[in-house]
């Protein structure tokens, strides 16, 4: 039904958008999202149209995080944690291409690296550690040839199905589709998303982050009535 | 049984964390001590964050001192006039304590901290245990005469005040500086600081062994009240599910502990735990001065 709808929205637009002969269009599945502790399925799918031979990137980039950078340094022998950077960076930041070449691959990394903003002095380096630690994590991802034909016969639509990691943060996300083409970078209007996290863990997140001392006191009360309780189930 | 901890920020097998709560608390009912010093540093080993771990486990000593605080209040245990100044000092200790926390924390050199205290404390501890209980072990018991205590400086501290619960006449600065070096440390290592304020309490106070324990738990209540409250709110470190788990296993494996505590001499007992704080203390020793597995990390501060 989802991809119906879709297809029939693509073929209307398709009649208003055209860009220098090329047609770029896209729309996804779902635009409020929640992310479940377990899953199987694609968290949404995103489906699109072009004509364009050239280089597409999809860009899904989340919500903006202040962010400290970490390191291990020897202290008198002993490895300890220091902090080398701190950034303000979108929490999410994930690239689905169409092809694998050296031009994108630069294209990607150079829009990663000015999309990091510093506190302080600006350092490569940090941002380059930065970058490493969020592909670690899933949390930064790039995911060449990822464009999937929907009918051989219509080769010109096509579908990525996106999975989210479970550390995604909640919040706006905005999703682009480009064309990299280093004469003419068109890119399409955004789309956007909403992405919640379900389960306890979400809410116990958001409680001990955003209303930290209700979550304090209620922890203590928790711990309390277990105590209380335990004392009574054990009193011989 | 994997479930992701939000605090902690990192994914575990809970029926692992209760089964390390239940060892841990089968070990405080069998030697008769609080656990937060055992607790703390398996925590760490297991991956969390040395400053979740301290938080989280302030929740769970608060949890599992309440019933034993009840019951020692019920008996009259408790002598509510040293507590009151323990308690004072505790609650300035702690205070201090979360907020130095915090400070090194930003800092990111709070983990460093942590491990080092640990390792300290656990060696000067273990050695002395490990000493003392070996020495009884070998050395066959010799009935002393109640000699007079001869007079030290602590006798004439000013501020004297007469508890009568306990018959002793002290100066109020002795509890109240106990109690600022233990809420110190509970807000530091995430323990409750029985370890120390009971000894402090027979030796320097002089006062009886029950009522020094029961006064040192009603103390630890508070204290590890107000530490638990102010590392949730200013530093982000009480993991609640972690802390749940962690009490229900301790609790169960306190109950078993404590029934195998007959089968053994004072002494054995002693030198068990002995060993196993100085097992710790060279874990935590290791991994300080071992190079690490995982080189960088990333903290989120806040989401805009």
């Amino acid at each position: 039904m989802h991809i119906k709808l879709v297809i029939i929205f693509i073929f209307s637009c398709l009649l208003v958008f055209n860009v220098e002969s090329k047609i770029l269009i896209f729309d996804v599945s779902k635009k409020n999202i929640q992310i479940s502790e377990k899953k199987i399925n694609p968290d949404f799918i995103i489906f699109g149209y072009t004509d364009a031979d050239d280089p597409l990137v999809i860009k899904i980039k989340g919500p903006e995080q202040k962010v400290i950078l970490q390191k291990k340094t020897k202290v008198l022998g002993m490895w300890s944690w220091s902090k080398t950077g701190e950034f303000i960076y979108p929490g999410l930041f994930h690239y689905y291409t169409n092809q694998n070449t050296k031009d994108i691959d630069f294209e990607i990394k150079k829009d990663l690296f000015d999309n990091i903003k510093l506190v302080g002095r600006d350092n490569d380096n940090l941002k380059r550690d930065l970058i490493k630690k969020k592909m670690s994590i899933d949390l930064f991802l790039i995911e060449n040839d990822s464009f999937q034909v929907i009918n051989q016969k219509l080769k010109n639509f096509f579908k990525i199905p996106i999975f989210l990691p479970k550390n995604s943060p909640s919040g706006k996300y905005s999703i682009s589709l480009s064309i990299m083409d280093s004469m003419n970078n068109f890119e399409s209007p955004k789309q956007f998303l909403i992405i919640e996290k379900l389960g306890l863990s979400s809410f116990v997140y958001k409680m001990a982050h955003k209303y930290s001392f209700i979550y304090g006191v209620f922890s203590a009360i928790i711990a309390i009535g277990l105590g209380f309780f335990a004392g009574i189930i054990f009193r011989k | 049984m994997s479930f992701y901890l939000p605090v902690a920020e990192i994914e575990i097998n809970l029926l692992i964390i209760l089964f390390f709560g239940f060892l841990v608390g089968f070990m405080s009912g069998l030697f008769g001590v609080g656990g937060g010093f055992l607790m703390t540093p398996l925590l760490i080993f297991m991956g969390i964050p040395a400053a979740t771990a301290v938080g989280t486990e302030s929740v769970q000593i608060l949890g599992s001192s309440v019933s034993g605080a009840i019951a020692h209040s019920r008996k009259k245990n408790i002598d509510y006039e040293i507590g009151t100044f323990l308690l004072v000092g505790g609650i300035f200790g702690s205070t201090i304590g979360v907020i130095i926390f915090n400070f090194l924390k930003e800092a990111g050199n709070i983990d460093l901290i942590i491990k080092f205290l640990y390792m300290l404390f656990l060696a000067i501890i273990g050695s002395l245990m490990l000493i003392e209980s070996s020495m009884s072990l070998i050395k066959e018991k010799k009935l002393k005469k109640k000699e007079k205590r001869k007079r030290t400086f602590l006798d004439y501290l000013p501020l004297k005040f007469k508890f009568r619960q306990s018959r002793i006449y002290i100066s109020i600065l002795l509890p109240v500086n106990v109690g600022i070096f233990v809420g110190f440390l509970a807000s530091f290592m995430g323990v409750g600081g029985g370890f120390v304020m009971v000894p402090a309490m027979i030796y320097l106070f002089r006062m009886g062994t029950v009522t020094a324990i029961g006064t040192s738990l009603f103390q630890i209540v508070f204290v590890t009240l107000n530490v638990s409250i102010l590392h949730a709110t200013f530093n982000l470190t009480v993991d609640l599910i972690l802390a749940i788990f962690l009490l229900v296993g301790g609790v169960i494996g306190a109950q078993y502990g404590s029934k195998y505590t007959s089968k053994f001499k004072g002494e054995q007992i002693r030198v068990f735990l002995a060993i196993i704080v100085l097992i710790v203390c060279l874990k935590m020793g290791i991994e300080l001065i071992s190079e690490p597995s995982i080189n960088s990390r990333i903290i989120i501060q806040d989401a805009y």
